[in-house]
């Protein structure tokens, strides 16, 4: 087993490093420069040349890559183009915004998601079971952006008991983070009774019944724990994705979290956090797959006996 | 469950909320308080505005955030009125040598630096040379040299003759004024963060990512500002700021999208506006074909209805004009007969062009609401046969291909803080980087010259008037407007209109 | 007369569906006397299978229908019994193996903590107790108890068959309900489970209910044998009766006329013609009419009844005049 973890976490280098190389690529494709991002339209040729040179743009890729790639293993990501500050610094500044929208959304949405996910398998088709199935559906369509807007305007203008923006005292959180858990619980919903309705069909389920088990005991340590599989990976590799997908909601409800980080880099081109924010969340993907993999060899024993071959 | 018993539990859950929703009162600064006692006048103002500083040393930034941020830490040498006249600020006098080439200024004695310091020349000086070589402040590298006559008393020297150069130094985001002992002693990466002015405001502190506390300096030179405490939060999205400024949470903001505005409850906020300086105008490539033939281009601009333009991209929160120059700016002729909006004309023009049938035409624009415009013009050069087809592109990749000269007609717009008509150079004068036009016109870059280099009116205004015709019978480019600075403030406000001169939190109270 | 353990009486069970009702069994009676083995045999989708699962009320809860009958069991109605009463039998009382073992066990708990949930959840003991007593019924089965820890995935088809017999055996039931047992075994693990139950069963003189399309199996297990078409007891008697005997329904010749014989010479084999009838449209009058070498006008329109001679029953119009045994 600690082969496999070992084996998983050396597999990590060429991931990244390839995935560093590509979006490297990438950016450089792109049109614009440092310089004249920073000093604007106004500025001359002379100056921006000046800046860019400094910033070694103008260096051949494969030295500009290199050196990068150096950098980086001494623990240096760089400092930004346009903040002047250390992009880890930055970086940092900003993660424990994300997270805690990332971490409070996913929490609510499981607590929410599960049990009725668990309750409209239970009780297929009954009156619940439709409504959620149908309120899960209706959720996953609606566009973030219109529902934060409409919420703005509902709760912060019409009704004011809400702020508009920002996470300045506890109620700052509810919209947001109230937005991104009913979307997790949606897809929760319709995932768990997918699942969990797969389980309670098998053989497994009808010889406990023929046993004698107590059905909550069939519902929830036999026909749950085996559910869990699929979940399990959903909800990790909700956090990873989650960690950078929060672009929409930082920009309606203003808040500055990694999202708006990287994707007013790109916009920038401030190469240094773009490069540094795609390896730190391509780090925490291939961390959290890792996780998940191994609580499913947890949950799994079948698993875990694949991974000690 | 039932379905019974279930809908009455919706109907309960209705109710609590239709109840919920009666309570709840204003909010400040996104937390509730208790109503204003409406005696109590408020001391403080919350400001939104669209991005977030990077620092706050004016030699060193050059982005619209840090400089909104350095306009209330530091002082120019001089400032405008209300009128936009300049009138001294840290200079009681100045003289200005007949060659336009050297600048004296006498400086006011007994002003306080934030640290309790006073003001002198060596700051001044020091400021200035720093200005001069940095390139966050290119038009101020227009200094040659900078000299301390006395303690109160500077004198600096152009490399050439610099109409604007005055203005420039209105602005303190710039040309502010900052302490040499405080910046060499804290050394420049600490003094980024921890400015020392004299200007009416210091920082208090700064919450990364989300605000900027600036508190007010009780020794300011021209007395006090009636604002105690100055927070500006960062908003980035102008709808999110236009609902915060309507719900009460934010006192006022700007750039907001003129497409929020018909929604906005006027009971609840008040709308300023006025023009800026940013001009908006269409670029015909003279290089294509068949842009080449000056009576095509003319067509176009009879064919373009500017007030429609306008209107559409900005909800008419435009001044439309006919002329390169602002009515009014110094210089602005009257005497010309313009191009108006005129089909008939228009049609004529082509069919003498011998493009009676029309021809295919591309232009070039940008995110933003250049698409409304461009979709405008589209509409109006169809009813001259002329099928235009929109490009869109990234805002990097599209001024790249301007600047390669890859359009045939396209949006442009310039910001250079004036209405002067020298600025034209910038845009038409043979060789600029910003020509997108690519005309080339001997008599127009003489005329240009003379404008960019001379100080007496007198000589000026012939000029600008033949600037102004070459413009209107060539047609390099079409002016379309100058786009609205727009306001949105609490009611209660006073004194917004005068941030429409400069940003100046000091001019505000309630 | 011995005590009768189990005493089905004209059991009727649907499957709803949206389109049409699969009517699954069609009024069934078998009397079961303590210790002896019944064989329920018949082709695949006869009825063996619901009959079975009828008997512990573990018919599907949204679909399945008991639409009349009785099921009596040690004298209490089954059908009435309340949730608690009737989970305290199953398991316990009652107890059933099911046909693949391989999907038999739940995957992810170890054969020691499945073993000992039987126990659990019908009785009190301490763990040290219930250790002993899945050791012991491990034991009985032939399998070590080194392996008690192991999960499903670790054993084969047969030994996780042998777990399958254990959990059901491990409360000492008095009815043992075997739904093909070992069909999805090979032929030599077959032969070591069947072995096993009859030992078991000798030992415990449990009760047992073999479901089976094997005749082979039968023959070596049971003491009375029930022959189901489309739902229904065609016919029903002692395992002389079924084999030995002169009359039969002629489903049940085709059944043993179907079964390969070394020792004839005949290169094919004689399979009955034709399927079951769609259990959605049950037919007219005799299920087997369409199938049947024997059918006269009156199978058509005249659904038939049981002929009956001591305890031996034939349902068939065939036997009409004989029916009181000349």
């Amino acid at each position: 087993m600690y082969k496999y973890v070992i084996k998983r976490i050396l597999l990590m280098i060429p991931i990244l490093l390839g995935i560093t190389l590509i979006v490297f690529f990438i950016m450089s494709l792109t049109p614009g420069d440092p310089g004249r991002m920073i000093l604007g339209q106004g500025a001359t040729q002379e100056a921006v040349d000046k800046l860019n040179d400094e910033f070694g743009f103008y260096d051949p890729l494969p030295l500009k890559f290199g050196n990068y790639i150096i950098d980086i293993l001494k623990g240096d990501f760089g400092v930004s183009y346009r903040t002047q500050r250390p992009v880890f610094d930055d970086l940092m500044v900003r993660l424990p915004t994300t997270l805690k929208l990332v971490i409070l959304s996913l929490l609510i949405g499981t607590i929410i998601g599960i049990p009725i996910g668990i309750l409209s398998a239970v009780k297929q088709y009954s009156a619940l079971d439709v409504f959620s199935t149908f309120f899960a559906l209706l959720i996953a369509s609606i566009p973030t952006f219109w529902l934060g807007f409409m919420l703005i305007i509902l709760f912060s203008l019409n009704l004011e008991i809400l702020p508009s923006t920002g996470l300045e005292s506890w109620k700052g959180y509810i919209m947001p983070v109230g937005i991104m858990a009913i979307g997790q619980a949606a897809s929760l919903i319709r995932l768990t009774r997918s699942s969990m309705l797969e389980v309670i069909r098998q053989d497994y389920i009808r010889t406990a019944r023929a046993k004698g088990v107590y059905e909550k005991i069939i519902v929830f340590k036999h026909s749950l724990r085996n559910a869990l599989i699929p979940i399990v990976t959903v909800v990790g590799m909700s956090f990873a994705r989650g960690l950078g997908g929060t672009l929409i909601i930082e920009k309606v409800f203003a808040i500055q979290g990694v999202g708006t980080f990287m994707f007013d880099a790109i916009g920038t081109k401030d190469i240094p956090v773009v490069m540094a924010g795609v390896i730190f969340l391509a780090a925490i993907f291939s961390l959290c797959n890792l996780i998940v993999d191994l609580l499913y060899g947890y949950l799994d024993p079948r698993i875990k006996a694949q991974y000690s071959k | 469950m039932n379905m019974r018993k279930m809908f009455a539990n919706f109907l309960i859950i209705t109710m609590l909320f239709s109840v919920l929703s009666g309570c709840g009162g204003k909010t400040e600064n996104g937390v509730p308080v208790n109503e204003q006692n409406a005696e109590q006048k408020r001391e403080d103002v919350v400001l939104g505005v669209r991005g977030e500083p990077l620092g706050f040393d004016p030699t060193q930034t050059g982005d619209g955030f840090s400089n909104t941020v350095e306009l209330q830490l530091f002082d120019g040498l001089v400032q405008y009125d209300e009128n936009r006249n300049i009138v001294g600020n840290l200079a009681t006098d100045w003289n200005i040598s007949d060659d336009g080439l050297v600048y004296t200024f006498d400086l006011k004695e007994g002003v306080k630096f934030h640290d309790g310091t006073e003001l002198t020349a060596e700051d001044v000086k020091y400021s200035l040379d720093l200005a001069k070589e940095s390139p966050f402040t290119s038009s101020l590298n227009k200094m040659e040299s900078i000299t301390v006559l006395d303690p109160y008393k500077v004198e600096i020297k152009l490399k050439e003759p610099y109409v604007i150069f005055l203005e420039k130094l209105c602005r303190p985001d710039g040309a502010g004024i900052i302490s040499k002992n405080a910046r060499e002693s804290a050394g420049a990466e600490a003094f980024y963060e921890n400015p020392v002015g004299t200007g009416p405001y210091v920082i208090k502190e700064w919450e990364r990512g989300s605000k900027v506390i600036l508190e007010r300096f009780e020794d300011y030179h021209w007395g006090a500002a009636p604002i105690k405490e100055a927070v500006f939060r960062f908003l980035p999205e102008p709808t999110t700021a236009t609902i915060a400024v309507e719900s009460g949470e934010v006192d006022f903001t700007d750039n907001i999208s003129a497409a929020d505005i018909p929604a906005i409850d006027k009971e609840k906020v008040s709308i300023y506006e006025s023009p800026s300086f940013h001009f908006n105008y269409l670029v015909l490539n003279t290089n294509k074909e068949p842009l080449n033939n000056v009576k095509v281009r003319q067509a176009i601009a009879h064919a373009i209805d500017k007030d429609s333009v306008a209107i559409s991209a900005l909800e008419g929160y435009a001044t439309v004009v006919d002329s390169v120059v602002r009515k009014d700016a110094e210089g602005y002729s009257d005497s010309i007969e313009y191009r108006q909006y005129d089909v008939d004309k228009a049609k004529e023009l082509l069919k003498e062009a011998g493009y009676e049938d029309g021809f295919k035409l591309q232009i070039l624009i940008t995110e933003g609401y250049s698409n409304k415009i461009a979709e405008m013009v589209q509409a109006n050069l169809k009813e001259i046969n002329i099928d235009v087809s929109i490009q869109s592109i990234e805002s990097s990749a599209f001024i790249q291909d301007m600047v390669d000269g890859k359009h045939e007609m396209g949006w442009f717009a310039v910001d250079n803080s004036t209405t002067d008509a020298s600025q034209v150079s910038t845009m038409l004068e043979t060789g600029e980087m910003y020509n997108l036009s690519y005309y080339s016109n001997t008599q127009l870059d003489e005329a240009l010259h003379v404008l960019n280099s001379s100080i007496n009116p007198k000589e000026r205004n012939p000029k600008a008037e033949l600037v102004q015709k070459i413009v209107n019978d060539e047609v390099p480019i079409i002016p379309l407007f100058w786009r609205d600075d727009i306001f949105l403030a609490n009611k209660q406000l006073k004194n917004v209109e005068e941030l429409f001169v400069q940003f100046n939190v000091y001019k505000l109270s309630w | 007369m011995s005590e009768k353990i189990l005493e089905i009486d004209n059991l009727t069970v649907r499957y709803k569906s949206g389109n049409a009702d699969v009517h699954a069994v069609n009024g069934i009676s078998i009397s079961l006397e303590k210790g002896k083995t019944v064989g329920i045999v018949g082709e695949t989708g006869a009825g063996k299978t619901t009959t079975s699962l009828s008997i512990m009320n573990l018919l599907p809860e949204r679909t399945g229908r008991i639409d009349s009958g009785t099921i009596k069991f040690k004298g209490k109605e089954i059908l009435d019994m309340d949730y608690e009463t009737i989970r305290s039998i199953r398991g316990k009382e009652i107890s059933m193996i099911f046909q693949d073992p391989m999907t038999s066990l739940n995957p992810i708990f170890t054969v020691h903590e499945q073993l000992s949930e039987a126990v659990r959840m019908h009785s009190n003991l301490s763990k040290e107790d219930i250790d002993t007593k899945v050791k012991n019924v491990l034991n009985m089965v032939g399998i070590s108890e080194n392996r008690m820890n192991n999960f499903p995935h670790e054993f084969s088809g047969g030994m996780k068959q042998r777990v399958v017999i254990a959990m059901a055996l491990i409360n000492e039931p008095e009815l043992l309900i075997a739904d093909e047992p070992t069909t999805a075994l090979d032929v030599t693990i077959q032969a070591q489970v069947l072995d096993l139950m009859k030992n078991l069963k000798r030992a415990l003189n449990t009760s047992m209910i073999l479901i089976t399309h094997d005749l082979g199996v039968v023959s070596e297990m049971c003491d009375e044998v029930a022959i189901m078409y489309a739902g229904q007891i065609v016919e029903y008697g002692s395992l002389r009766d079924i084999y030995k005997g002169d009359k039969h329904h002629p489903y049940t010749v085709g059944l043993f006329g179907s079964i390969p014989n070394i020792k004839d010479k005949s290169k094919r084999l004689k399979p009955i013609s034709g399927l079951l009838p769609d259990p959605t449209k049950l037919p007219v009058g005799c299920y087997f009419q369409d199938r049947c070498p024997h059918v006269m006008d009156k199978c058509r329109t005249i659904h038939p009844k049981y002929y009956i001679n001591d305890n031996h029953k034939i349902l068939c119009h065939l036997f009409e005049e004989d029916k009181h045994g000349q």
